[in-house]
């Protein structure tokens, strides 16, 4: 077991590191990285179902680090963190695979930062200790400013930048608590090492707004808002995405997104149930607004990549609402939209590239008629749209469906405003595909644009099968988290 | 003087006799210097962490050298020693340049060991002579202007320094700071106040700062990181451990009020520094407005009562703050004496293409100078945020982070332009040099020896805080 973990752990880091010592040129190194990527999906698997038991944290090593403030490195999973492992793991093959012919002279840099951000990903998931989930959280940031400024589009600079920033102040509010909470820590505890369980024993004072249990829980929920992102501090997202290159922008709408809702699950709903309970409309109202000001802004939008961004935001709301319902069927509907999400949006971005790739432009107008030369793109690209909109069948739907009727439970306002969302989702959805795919050919260049290799269907497949897999048999993924959220609910 | 005296005083005339002799030799080239120099920099290491010396080196009752001490002037010597390995031979005013970083050091090692107020003014006066006299052999167009700002902020400001260590005298009856008994607790917590007042002008704290940036740019490249190092490090250290031990002789209701003052001015420095820095082109101004940050965040260590080690807390925290700073500013040194010397962000342009090494190690030093994780600059900063929260300032403590997060917007230029830049740019030093900036083993051995020494601060901070 010990090897596993310590594979799972390493093998991103060591892959990534190999970029710069072989002496390969970009053909192999492509195929050095595919092979990563599959050892280190295997090697997850195979972590994820030798866990005995998914319903609680299963500590699996822990690495004492005297020389750093006598802390502890915790490496613990549960089925929460279970299922973003292997999506993690999963989106790596997909980004590889998918940009295949992606062409850069700093192939190198690329793949290094690539490898080097689902390393801090997945360090990030294993850590039980507060500490060092922030120090990976921390750590995604360059690789992640990097992939974007140095593979982005023309306003990269910009983006990068703004998305740096944005991340930064929020992490620097997480740092302000967890420094507050690791004073308090080591005055009870005469030590700094942080989990939920040392949190919840400290039992912070709560007795209002200004109250510390209140503003540590602000600290935090700020911080995670923003990675997720909560409406208003979304801005970031939409330049992040169009900005970034396919690879980036995966990665970002498959896990990096939700490793904000990851650090609300852990660190911020078991741990300060008083602020959480007093916030909960507050959340709630932000969550509902995301899923209907994402959606209303993606109808606006003409760039394909800002309309899978902002459909990015109203999704995300989605999940914010149903974790603050506090609701059981929510909270399990959100754990699923996370993957579903992950995966659809995923493929939503893989199939965003294989446009730009052949027209060099995400304008909408430039679009038209694509189906008639490329209709097997035309069916993998539609079904990551149905499993986007949440069409029953597709995971999408299973997500989408619990998180309403969970939500509708604890507070009926809230429950039908998210449902606005499910009408608005396949009208911006829908329109896109139909002025991209559908009609006559308008546009002459697109009369020569050829269909999908078997290189470039293949992401789409592998996508295509779990999005209806987990929309025909939803227990697969809900079996693994409901125990666990049973805990979490009221 | 019996020989038992001199006996007793034969380590540290060892030590400052070795000292000497690798700083003076420097300028003088001969094939093996660096070799020797290298022996050097280890025996002055080996030597000191060697001693073993408790309780303390007594020489007179004015100047305790204790081991701790002892190991802080080691590894400020071992600095200044590479700072010259690596500088020193780009100037043309080499002995110069040698000479007066001797003396600073000297200045320095008295101003550690002082234990009462007229030896630790004339080594404070050492040091700042030789800074005026830094600032006065550069070449470039302001600095005799920058120099005569300096030297008259500086004197006034000793002056001031003169008149609080008088109110100290008369309200304590001595110029003893290690052991004193407080007779009138009004004219001290003036005299402690007016002596903070000059720590802040020192160390370049708002709004005492405005000399800092002008002599930062101005001074010579080889002299810029034994200046930083000394002025920070050095007379940093020794102001706040003193002002520390006297703010918590105070009267706890008139402490009240100083504490007050040092938090409105720590405050002021992190976001005026980081705020101004955002503004800057400059390599060198953007050193200074970073310092004036870091000068607040260390300020309000002044507020922590004497318990649990603060002291050398705050030693960590210069020390590694100095040496991601003084890693900068060497690479930097590099490239300016490489390229067409335009102190710009341009020069830095698409560098990191032509070359990955360097470039690495500077986004190493100054991903640390920004806090990142896993870089001595967050641990630093981690210990001493910990710490206000721990002695309850949460609302200073947050503020202040929360300023570092505008300090980040100057940081991440130099990853901007080293990274994000398609087209290496006319004032590239790149394209004057069209190769590698760190050429020799010694170079790339010293640049390497502080990269680990950020890492090691970053992963395990524990083995340098015992």
């Amino acid at each position: 077991m010990d090897n596993i973990v310590f594979l799972q752990f390493i093998i991103p880091l060591v892959w990534a590191i190999g970029f710069f010592v072989f002496p390969w040129n970009k053909n192999k190194f492509k195929v050095y990285a595919l092979v990563g990527s599959f050892i280190f999906f295997l090697n997850s698997l195979r972590l994820v179902y030798s866990i005995p038991a998914y319903e609680h944290i299963n500590i699996l090593i822990q690495i004492p680090f005297p020389h750093f403030f006598g802390m502890t490195y915790t490496i613990g999973l549960d089925g929460l963190s279970s299922l973003l492992v292997i999506l993690n793991a999963l989106l790596l093959i997909i980004v590889i695979l998918a940009t295949w012919d992606f062409e850069t002279p700093k192939y190198k840099l690329y793949f290094f930062s690539i490898y080097t951000l689902i390393w801090a990903v997945n360090g990030s998931l294993l850590s039980i200790n507060l500490f060092s989930f922030y120090i990976f959280w921390e750590a995604m940031l360059v690789p992640l400013f990097i992939l974007v400024g140095v593979f982005g589009g023309k306003n990269r600079k910009y983006a990068s930048y703004k998305f740096f920033l944005y991340t930064a102040a929020g992490s620097i509010l997480m740092l302000a608590s967890m420094v507050y909470l690791s004073a308090l820590a080591f005055k009870a505890n005469g030590s700094y090492d942080l989990t939920a369980d040392i949190i919840k024993s400290l039992h912070l004072p709560y007795g209002g707004f200004l109250s510390p249990q209140s503003l540590v829980f602000w600290g935090f929920c700020v911080a995670f808002f923003i990675k997720v992102p909560v409406f208003p501090f979304h801005s970031w997202l939409p330049d992040a995405h169009v900005e970034a290159p396919t690879a980036g922008s995966i990665i970002l709408a498959g896990v990096l997104l939700k490793l904000g809702i990851y650090g609300l699950l852990r660190f911020v709903i078991p741990v300060f149930p008083e602020a959480v309970l007093a916030n909960q409309d507050i959340v709630m109202f932000l969550g509902v607004s995301g899923i209907i000001y994402g959606a209303i802004t993606a109808l606006a939008q003409t760039d394909i990549k800002k309309i899978v961004a902002y459909s990015s935001i109203s999704h995300m709301g989605y999940i914010v609402v149903g974790i603050f319902s506090l609701n059981e069927q929510a909270l399990a509907g959100a754990v699923f939209q996370m993957v579903a999400h992950g995966l659809t949006t995923g493929g939503l971005f893989v199939a965003v590239n294989c446009l730009y790739s052949r027209r060099h432009t995400k304008e909408v107008s430039e679009y038209g008629g694509i189906a008639k030369v490329m209709p097997l793109f035309a069916v993998v690209f539609f079904i990551m749209i149905l499993g986007s909109m949440a069409v029953p069948l597709t995971n999408g739907f299973v997500g989408e469906f619990l998180i309403i009727l969970g939500v509708y439970k604890t507070s009926k306002i809230f429950g039908a405003l998210s449902a606005v969302g499910v009408i608005l989702g396949p009208l911006y959805l829908l329109t896109m595909f139909q002025n991209v795919m559908l009609g006559e050919i308008k546009n002459k260049e697109n009369e020569s644009l050829k269909d999908l290799n078997w290189v470039e269907l293949t992401p789409f497949i592998i996508l295509a099968v779990i999005i209806i897999f987990h929309g025909v048999y939803p227990n697969s993924v809900l079996l693994m988290v409901q125990n666990m959220l049973k805990g979490l609910a009221l | 003087m019996t020989l038992e005296k001199y006996t007793f005083l034969q380590p540290i005339l060892v030590y400052l006799g070795l000292l000497c002799f690798s700083i003076l030799s420097l300028p003088f080239k001969n094939r093996g210097k660096d070799f020797a120099h290298f022996v050097l920099i280890i025996a002055v290491l080996l030597f000191s962490f060697l001693l073993n010396q408790e309780p303390s080196y007594k020489m007179t009752e004015f100047f305790i050298l204790n081991d701790y001490k002892i190991k802080f002037i080691s590894v400020l010597s071992f600095f200044t020693i590479i700072i010259f390995l690596l500088n020193g031979r780009a100037e043309k005013k080499d002995v110069q340049n040698s000479l007066l970083a001797a003396f600073m050091l000297l200045g320095s090692i008295f101003l550690v060991g002082a234990t009462e107020f007229t030896t630790f003014f004339v080594a404070l006066e050492v040091i700042s002579l030789m800074n005026y006299a830094q600032v006065t052999l550069s070449n470039s167009e302001n600095a005799k202007e920058s120099a005569i700002k300096y030297f008259i902020q500086g004197s006034i400001f000793s002056a001031f320094m003169l008149l609080g260590i008088s109110f100290f005298m008369g309200s304590t009856g001595g110029f003893n700071f290690s052991e004193f008994k407080v007779l009138n607790q009004g004219l001290y917590i003036v005299s402690v106040a007016i002596l903070f007042l000059v720590a802040c002008f020192k160390m370049g704290a708002f709004p005492f700062h405005a000399w800092m940036p002008d002599v930062y740019s101005n001074v010579d490249r080889g002299n810029l990181a034994s200046n930083f190092l000394i002025t920070k490090l050095v007379v940093g250290y020794s102001f706040l451990s003193v002002i520390i031990r006297l703010i918590n002789f105070a009267d706890p209701k008139l402490q009240e009020f100083l504490v007050y003052g040092i938090l409105v001015i720590s405050v002021l420095s992190a976001f005026y520094g980081n705020m101004i820095g955002l503004a800057q082109n400059q390599f060198k101004r953007i050193i200074a407005y970073s310092s004036l940050a870091h000068a607040g965040y260390m300020l309000m260590t002044l507020c922590l009562t004497m318990e649990e080690g603060y002291e050398k807390q705050l030693m960590f925290y210069l020390v590694f703050y100095s040496i991601s700073a003084t890693g900068t500013i060497l690479l930097i040194n590099k490239i300016l004496q490489k390229g067409p010397n335009i102190d710009f962000y341009d020069s830095l342009k698409g560098f990191f293409y032509r070359d990955g090494f360097s470039s690495s190690l500077l986004c190493l030093f100054v991903l640390s100078l920004a806090g990142m994780p896993l870089t001595s600059g967050f641990t630093t900063k981690y210990l001493l945020f910990t710490n206000y929260f721990r002695e309850g300032f949460n609302l200073e403590a947050t503020a202040v982070l929360i300023s570092t997060v505008i300090g980040l917007g100057f940081y991440i230029k130099f990853l901007i332009v080293l990274f994000m830049e398609e087209n290496i740019s006319e004032n590239s030093a790149t394209n004057s040099t069209g190769g590698l900036l760190l050429v020799d083993l010694k170079d790339k051995l010293i640049h390497l020896l502080l990269a680990l020494l950020v890492l090691l601060g970053g992963i395990a901070p524990s083995l340098f805080l015992r």
